[in-house]
């Protein structure tokens, strides 16, 4: 368990995630408060992980999820999606399920760190 | 001007929106900016109970998982009180379970949304229960007009009296109701036919609300009969509006007959004090006034005042 949080931690490479409303003069300012609001979001994810306080994580997840897309980042709101999901299953229950989970929030993290307007 | 009918195009549509995720309060300002929608917030669902309460709003944009109050137990209080359960409220949830669907139609709820949602679907469901909200009123409403003049009609009457009596006395007002019949309608009716004779009680009609005030209700009670409820008004001030609508009644022409003159005969009860009355009995007193003032040559006001007494006067 230690292991996998710690891997979550690091900083990401890969392609840059855009809005899709980048474009869009209206929306801007929305989208660079969200981006910028971010790194917050991952954090409180990733210590309610480490924590273990699964309400916490479903929470924070499931906000991200009804977010993203909104803000023009729908690959977020997916992956938010699957750590729900995950979360809701039951983390705790097998060594698979931790795994997942922990993978879902991987993979979130990773593109919201990549995240940019 | 009495108060009419209202006017049902509301300018600037009020939303309220009741989400603990700051996020969709600032997408959907952003994104229904040229609807021409004015939007409140709530972030938790004591609160959005609450406001809607107090600020009326014409919509409700209502989530499901909040943490303390779930939306359906808010759906279901909103649809429990009287002050908010003609508020159409869309439910916008992150869950697509049929379930959950289900449940909050039963409730209630007019729409529901699955979030992440397209800010263009939200619109035109927005668009849409609103147009729907409106066209419920203008029905409701319509049911309350008197077709013939557009006066408020006699259900109304009964509906408002029965609350402005209850209001009154509550708060220790006063308030008056006034009969009014055209007199020798029948004539009217015999010697120019039924198209002047409609025409004679649209004109009245017309004569009234001029002469009412801001505050006073102009109905049509049946036939040639209408009622005015006079709120925060003693039977002695009802007699001097009432007294300038017989004389206005009496100085209308009639382009349809200018030689036949039209007069009104009225009768006026009320109370000035917050001892509790009867709301029936004061229009049977206003209307046995109203035979008084037939009785007494026609063209004519006779008022009383239960809450004087012939003793105390003396």
């Amino acid at each position: 368990m230690t292991d996998t949080t710690k891997a979550t931690n690091t900083v990401s490479t890969g392609p840059a995630v855009r809005s899709q409303f980048a474009n869009e003069p209206e929306m801007r300012e929305l989208v660079e408060m969200f981006v910028s609001e971010l790194p917050q979001r991952t954090q409180a994810l990733l210590d309610a992980f480490t924590a273990q306080q699964w309400e916490m994580v479903q929470r924070v997840s499931h906000q991200l999820k009804g977010a993203s897309a909104g803000y023009g980042f729908p690959t977020i709101g997916t992956a938010a999606g699957r750590v729900e999901e995950a979360v809701k299953a039951g983390p705790t229950t097998t060594a698979d399920a931790v795994t997942q989970l922990n993978d879902s929030i991987r993979q979130l993290v990773s593109l919201c760190q990549r995240a940019t307007i | 001007m009495s108060q009419e009918p209202n006017n049902l195009q509301e300018s600037r549509p009020r939303v309220l929106i009741i989400d603990d995720s700051a996020d969709v309060h600032r997408l959907v300002a952003v994104r229904l900016r040229t609807e021409g929608l004015e939007f409140i917030s709530a972030f938790n669902g004591a609160d959005g109970l609450r406001m809607a309460t107090t600020e009326q709003p014409s919509l409700v944009l209502l989530d499901l998982e909040m943490p303390e109050m779930h939306g359906l137990s808010v759906l279901k209080e909103l649809k429990a009180a009287a002050a908010t359960l003609d508020i159409p409220v869309i439910v916008i949830s992150g869950n697509q379970l049929a379930a959950d669907k289900v449940k909050a139609f039963d409730l209630g709820a007019v729409d529901y949304v699955t979030k992440p949602f397209e800010m263009t679907e939200l619109k035109v469901r927005l668009r849409q229960a609103l147009r729907m909200r409106q066209l419920i009123q203008m029905l409701a409403q319509k049911a309350q007009i008197d077709g013939l003049t557009g006066l408020w009609n006699r259900a109304f009457f009964n509906q408002q009296w029965a609350i402005e009596v209850a209001r009154s006395t509550r708060h220790g007002h006063s308030v008056s109701v006034a009969m009014l019949d055209l007199d020798h309608f029948k004539s009217i009716n015999d010697t120019y036919g039924h198209a002047a004779g409609d025409a004679v009680l649209q004109g009245a009609a017309r004569v009234l609300q001029r002469c009412c005030r801001q505050q006073d209700l102009v109905c049509r009670y049946g036939g040639e009969e209408f009622v005015i409820v006079m709120p925060d008004t003693a039977p002695v001030d009802a007699a001097k509006v009432c007294e300038r609508i017989r004389a206005a009644v009496e100085a209308e022409n009639w382009p349809r007959h200018p030689e036949r003159r039209v007069t009104a005969s009225i009768g006026i009860c009320g109370s000035t004090s917050n001892a509790t009355i009867n709301h029936d009995a004061l229009v049977e007193a206003a209307d046995a006034n109203l035979y008084a003032a037939k009785h007494g040559g026609r063209n004519r006001v006779v008022w009383t005042d239960p809450s004087i007494k012939p003793a105390a006067a003396a």
